[in-house]
């Protein structure tokens, strides 16, 4: 194994734990927090193999870059639909929201 | 202290012995500090009401806060049993993790600091703000109606006052061309006050806010929530976030010092390079002694007042302020 | 002992035991904290890979902005004594057994690529990616500040009260 395997079988524990997660939790800040940890896992992936192999650039760290600003504006989004489910339904459970079950 | 560091160095090697010797420092310092700077508070809002404040134990009262200081070490400490005790017996440690590494990074002199990094403003930042999370720690595990509101006030607080101070921080990096603080300071022939007083101004109300001072303390509002987020805390680890406040005041005083005052630089200073750490100081202080001025002459703002000042008036005026600092770059000539 | 190899272990060990706490506690904001070490954890890792400013980034967004915006999330939302909803144990076995098959399908994908060894020395300074991102990548970089402009306006409307009539009128706050 070279130096870089161990990095990618960090980033690939880290997203299968958020998988995991996205998958068995129930409340939706958890699924969420769950889906961050998988992004999160994804950028460490790209600057792991553009730092430790191939041709030296920084495209991996714009890349990188990019993901942590699209992550942010999902968490925002995710958040504030949150709050607003919460204010109608009262509840952040995902089996609560049934209400397009017929 | 060169030999300290050698018998030190024998038993850890280099790097360890630096480690533990900073550390050190800047504790016994830190802790000398708010010992006097909450005397000095007490001296200043005396002052300020034209009362003498403390002065029986010792010089003009010097020997007060060592007193106040023994009776909180001995004071019983109370854990509430409905709270969630991993988290909050952690939460007063934590609050002082990144305050001390953040005064690891303020240079001293001529290339002196002990820490220094490439990118030191933005770690600067990035330190600032997460000493939120053990503010929301501390209040949330309390599991206190009063604490949970005085931890979610101040979080939104600290929050909303750090794009100011950011904003205001980055118009000085576009002028210095530089995130390393060394460089910053190495860059100011005049200091940056004179070329940015507006964003002076911002990061100064800004800091002031993010400690959670007056006229910005609402989350410690005594009249209405106790007393804020660490309602619950008794005895010393009550001191220790009193402890945590008065540290942050210095230290984001001398961040404050370091891009608009000229940092270390002073008189002298090339001939006699011990004067830096004293420049320094002298200028953090003044930040500290400003702050307090301001918190016994402005009444305390609401709190819808407080967020609406941040969000509609210093953001943008940090933003306008941003872009002219650029524009003005731009159209000058390059040196 | 080798510096770099510990400095590993260590990151490796934070980010994976954070992520852990994140999903695997009962209590979202143990949860919460959890992400954030594990963040802190992964802002380790970019470290020994040499991209400081990137750690930077990652520390502020995350756990700086996302982590306290999560907290408050569940402050407006769950009150803090909720009791917690027992979770069924087929669901966990499933869960854990999908991750498990997509865990080791992408090992062996990891396995079986072949990597290019390193050329050069990698240096990434925040002005050579300022300079990236407003030359090659300006595209991305303007799409990214338009996403952030509408993530957040939604985000405004959406949390708000008063929303056009629908939903419960709030009181109007006295100017």
């Amino acid at each position: 194994m070279i130096w870089l395997h161990w990095y990618l079988l960090v980033a690939l524990l880290l997203f299968c734990i958020g998988l995991y997660g996205l998958v068995q939790r129930r409340s939706l800040i958890g699924m969420l927090i769950a889906l961050e940890l998988m992004l999160a896992a994804v950028s460490l992936n790209v600057v792991a193999i553009t730092s430790l192999s191939g041709r030296s650039s920084s495209v991996g760290q714009v890349v990188a870059l990019i993901l942590i600003g699209v992550a942010a504006a999902e968490g925002a989004i995710a958040l504030s639909l949150f709050v607003a489910i919460q204010r109608e339904v009262q509840s952040i459970d995902v089996e609560d929201l049934s209400e397009l079950k017929g | 202290m060169g030999a300290i560091h050698g018998l030190l160095a024998r038993l850890t090697g280099d790097f360890g012995a630096t480690l533990v010797l900073g550390a050190g420092l800047i504790l016994g310092f830190l802790t000398f500090n708010v010992l006097f700077l909450i005397w000095l508070e007490r001296k200043v809002s005396a002052h300020a009401q034209r009362r003498l404040g403390p002065m029986e134990v010792g010089f003009h009262g010097s020997l007060q806060t060592i007193a106040d200081m023994l009776k909180l070490l001995s004071k019983q400490l109370v854990t509430p049993l409905a709270t969630d005790h991993f988290t909050f017996l952690f939460a007063p440690i934590l609050i002082f993790i990144p305050t001390i590494c953040l005064t690891s990074l303020v240079p001293l002199g001529n290339a002196q600091a002990f820490a220094e990094m490439p990118n030191g403003l933005a770690v600067v930042v990035v330190l600032s703000g997460v000493t939120v999370i053990a503010i929301f720690m501390a209040g949330w595990s309390s599991n206190n109606k009063y604490a949970v509101l005085g931890g979610m006030r101040s979080v939104a607080q600290v929050v909303a006052y750090e794009i100011p101070v950011l904003l205001s921080a980055l118009s000085v990096v576009l002028i210095a061309q530089s995130l390393n603080l060394h460089q910053i300071v190495a860059g100011q022939h005049v200091p940056y006050v004179l070329y940015e007083p507006v964003a002076a101004l911002i990061f100064f109300v800004g800091i002031t806010a993010e400690t959670n001072r007056a006229p910005f303390d609402i989350p410690e509002a005594e009249s209405e929530l106790v007393g804020g987020f660490h309602t619950e805390y008794t005895g010393m680890r009550f001191a220790l976030f009193f402890f945590a406040e008065y540290t942050n005041m210095l230290v984001l005083g001398a961040v404050g010092a370091t891009l608009f005052l000229g940092g270390w630089k002073g008189p002298w200073v090339g001939s006699l390079p011990w004067l830096g750490p004293l420049y320094i100081l002298l200028k953090a202080y003044l930040v500290v002694f400003m702050m307090m001025w301001a918190r016994w002459t402005f009444p305390r703002l609401r709190f819808d007042q407080l967020m609406n000042f941040a969000w509609k008036l210093l953001i943008p005026v940090a933003l306008v302020n941003l872009l002219v600092t650029a524009v003005v770059l731009q159209a000058l000539p390059r040196p | 002992m080798n510096w770099d190899a510990f400095l590993f272990g260590a990151s490796a060990a934070l980010a994976l035991v954070g992520a852990a706490f994140a999903v695997g506690l009962k209590n979202i904001f143990h949860n919460i904290l959890g992400f954030a070490l594990a963040l802190i954890g992964v802002a380790g890792l970019f470290l020994t890979l040499g991209s400081d400013f990137l750690a930077i980034v990652l520390l502020l967004v995350y756990v700086g902005a996302l982590g306290i915006a999560m907290v408050y999330a569940v402050m407006l939302s769950q009150p803090l004594d909720t009791p917690r909803a027992p979770r069924s144990l087929p669901k966990i076995a499933g869960a854990a057994l999908l991750a498990a098959v997509v865990a080791m399908a992408l090992w062996l994908v990891i396995r079986g690529a072949h990597f290019p060894p390193m050329e050069g020395v990698l240096e990434v300074t925040p002005e050579k990616m300022g300079r990236r991102l407003l030359s090659n990548y300006v595209l991305a970089f303007e799409l990214i500040s338009i996403l952030l402009v509408i993530a957040m306006m939604g985000a405004v409307m959406v949390a708000r009260k008063d929303r056009g009539g629908t939903g419960p009128a709030a009181p109007k706050a006295a100017p």
